[in-house]
């Protein structure tokens, strides 16, 4: 092991870091000061110090995603793969999954759905969108030293996805990220974390709030202009209520309680309309409407209060999609929005949970729950959506999980139910229905 | 306010990357497929080929070709009939009680019934018979003969001058277990 001087160790992991990524560094710059922190402690100049080795090795069993029986990459073919991470460090280390599109369509990449489970247990680590696990945000805590972990990559189209994904495709590199454990709890490679308090979003401290965070959100637009996927920002909320109506909120945000805080931080949601942006962690409170989604919009972990009518709506006139296919163009008589996933929530009974009265894709609701209320999926548009709704608890919802048009799903339907097939103990059913298509895979009705 | 970045770059990090994975969708095409323009008179006495003006006995014939186009994936598909009602409501489902039809495909029957039992039916259901066959992306072009006909029993008077139109459809759906037709 080679052993250097102070002024040396100081500047080493820095010099790593501008050497390996350029679009980090402008960020570091202006918060470099609590930098050397950690070394600083130890404060004898004339000791050395020999700074350790973080390495992390990556291993697999095949080259390749590959389905069973060699099937073709279709909507609802499951495309497998396992990869080995190995920790080769001095130290264990905690590391973050990461995905990122390399080339191709993004009605393809958009689409794409990924479970990991770790192999020797079997434990779910991620199931959700590849495009949403750009933010090194799944953190798997602990790899020992000389430790190994097995993840077993399952990547497919959701069943509801349609034509217009024929003769598409989408590169995605899948990357670990590893780091020391004492390492704090967001990665920088995530984005730019700013933390607030209920007073740093109400009053007069609202402004500057809001102006530092579009600053920071052209800035970081800006520099990744050239790049593929775009930085986002996370925002990360103390315990508290925040009231957000009126506001043009800043997009490519991720609005997460802070550590701990899960279900404490309160946005009050009345026709609180959002696009492009993800929310973990978070109760929404209300009467009437409470949320107005547009493209691209993701809640996981959250809680939707049972005094709203409505806890998610699409909204009218939202930034909407391109038709982008010829195909699209020849069926389609307008346009669409595009990705809304709801997962790990709960809803405390909402007369109606999700409503999607506007023509939306890439819809996938997963594993939450509905306590009450009379409907949970409402789908009642003129143009034709897709859903995937998968693993959710329907049991407490007092009418039907599924209501489009007269087309109902849920406990006491018999004419749409989900089915086990020969061979196969998950019950499925995928429906086509005039204004809708929808896979509904494993839920739980009575 | 800015939180925990400020020493997020100080610590150590290493990331390793799986990279290049295409996830590539294939196409599936029927479009090339085709019915013959004319419907030819096998039996019966009219001698314009019009199904409106059939009698009981009377039977019409046409060729149909499944074509797998510029298709890259194997697909599975399915013929299917159904009477539409073309003036007076409900004249297509009481024709759908008599007309008959027969499919043949290199001189084996493939079917041969009522209309009605070739509907699109219900996702999921799975047809016993070749109306509904696996078809690889490089096979050659399947031709099909449908005959369509009226008994010569059973049809009674109450038939009469019932008009309807007769649709004949290919669908296609990709070759996976759960998958269903689209309309």
């Amino acid at each position: 092991m080679k052993s250097m001087k102070w002024e040396q160790v100081k500047n080493w992991p820095w010099k790593r870091i501008l050497v390996g990524t350029a679009f980090i560094s402008s960020i570091a710059a202006s918060t470099s000061f609590g930098t050397y922190a950690y070394f600083t402690s130890q404060e004898q100049s004339n000791a050395t110090f020999a700074a350790g080795k973080l390495q992390i090795s990556l291993g697999e069993s095949m080259a390749k995603f590959q389905a069973a029986d060699d099937q073709p990459f279709l909507p609802g073919v499951r495309m497998e793969k396992t990869l080995r991470v190995e920790n080769e460090s001095d130290v264990p280390v905690k590391y973050a999954l990461l995905a990122e599109k390399a080339t191709g369509d993004d009605v393809v990449y958009n689409q794409l759905v990924a479970e990991i489970r770790r192999g020797s247990d079997g434990e779910l680590l991620y199931h959700g969108r590849i495009s949403t696990l750009t933010q090194a945000n799944v953190v798997i805590p602990e790899l020992e030293k000389g430790g190994r972990d097995e993840l077993n990559y399952t990547v497919y189209l959701p069943e509801s996805t349609g034509n217009e994904v024929q003769e598409k495709s989408a590169e995605v590199n899948f990357g670990f990220l590893a780091t020391q454990q004492e390492n704090g709890d967001y990665f920088a490679q995530g984005g730019p974390v700013m933390t607030f308090t209920p007073a740093d979003l109400s009053g007069s401290a609202l402004l500057s709030t809001m102006q530092l965070a579009k600053r920071v959100e052209k800035e970081e637009s800006a520099k990744d202009a050239d790049s593929v996927g775009q930085k986002r920002m996370t925002f990360i909320l103390a315990e508290g209520s925040y009231d957000l109506s009126g506001l043009d909120l800043p997009k490519n945000i991720t609005w997460k309680a802070a550590p701990g805080q899960e279900g404490k931080v309160v946005i009050n949601a009345n026709e609180l309309e959002v696009s492009h942006a993800s929310f973990e962690g978070i109760r929404f409170d209300g009467s009437g409407t409470g949320i107005l989604v547009g493209s691209n919009v993701s809640f996981r972990n959250c809680t939707f209060d049972g005094g709203l009518d409505v806890a998610i709506r699409t909204q009218s006139g939202g930034e909407k999609a391109e038709a982008q296919t010829e195909t699209d163009s020849q069926t389609e008589t307008g346009n669409y929005l595009e990705g809304l996933t709801v997962k790990d929530s709960v809803f405390e009974g909402p007369a109606q949970a999700i409503v999607l009265d506007q023509a939306i894709r890439a819809v996938l609701l997963a594993n939450n729950t509905f306590n009450g209320g009379d409907h949970a999926v409402v789908i009642e548009n003129t143009e034709a959506t897709q859903v995937q709704i998968v693993n959710n608890d329907f049991t407490k919802v007092n009418k039907y999980a599924v209501e489009s048009n007269g087309v109902r799903v849920g406990d006491g339907i018999d004419g749409f139910k989900e089915i086990a097939q020969e061979g196969n103990t998950t019950p499925k059913l995928a429906l086509h229905l005039q204004k809708a298509d929808m896979y509904l895979e494993n839920n739980k009705y009575e | 306010m800015w939180g925990p970045p400020a020493t997020t770059y100080s610590w150590m990090w290493e990331e390793a990357k799986d990279a290049g994975h295409e996830f590539a969708v294939g196409l599936l095409d029927i479009s090339d497929s085709r019915f013959a323009d004319e419907w030819q008179v096998v039996s019966g006495g009219n001698q314009v080929v019009d199904l409106s003006r059939m009698i009981p006995g009377d039977a019409r014939k046409i060729k149909a070709t499944l074509s797998n186009g510029a298709s890259d994936l194997d697909f599975i598909y399915k013929i299917v009939a159904k009477v539409k009602d073309a003036g007076v409501p409900g004249s297509a489902q009481k024709l759908e009680e008599v007309l008959r039809i027969k499919i043949e495909q290199d001189k084996d029957v493939i079917y041969e019934g009522l209309v009605r039992d070739l509907h699109q039916g219900a996702p999921g259901m799975i047809r016993s018979d070749s109306t509904e066959e696996f078809m690889h992306a490089d096979e050659a072009d399947k031709s099909f003969f449908l005959t369509i006909y009226l008994p010569e029993e059973g049809v009674d008077h109450s038939f009469q001058s019932l008009s309807a139109q007769l649709e004949l459809r290919f669908l296609a759906k990709q070759a996976t277990a759960d998958s269903i037709f689209a309309e």
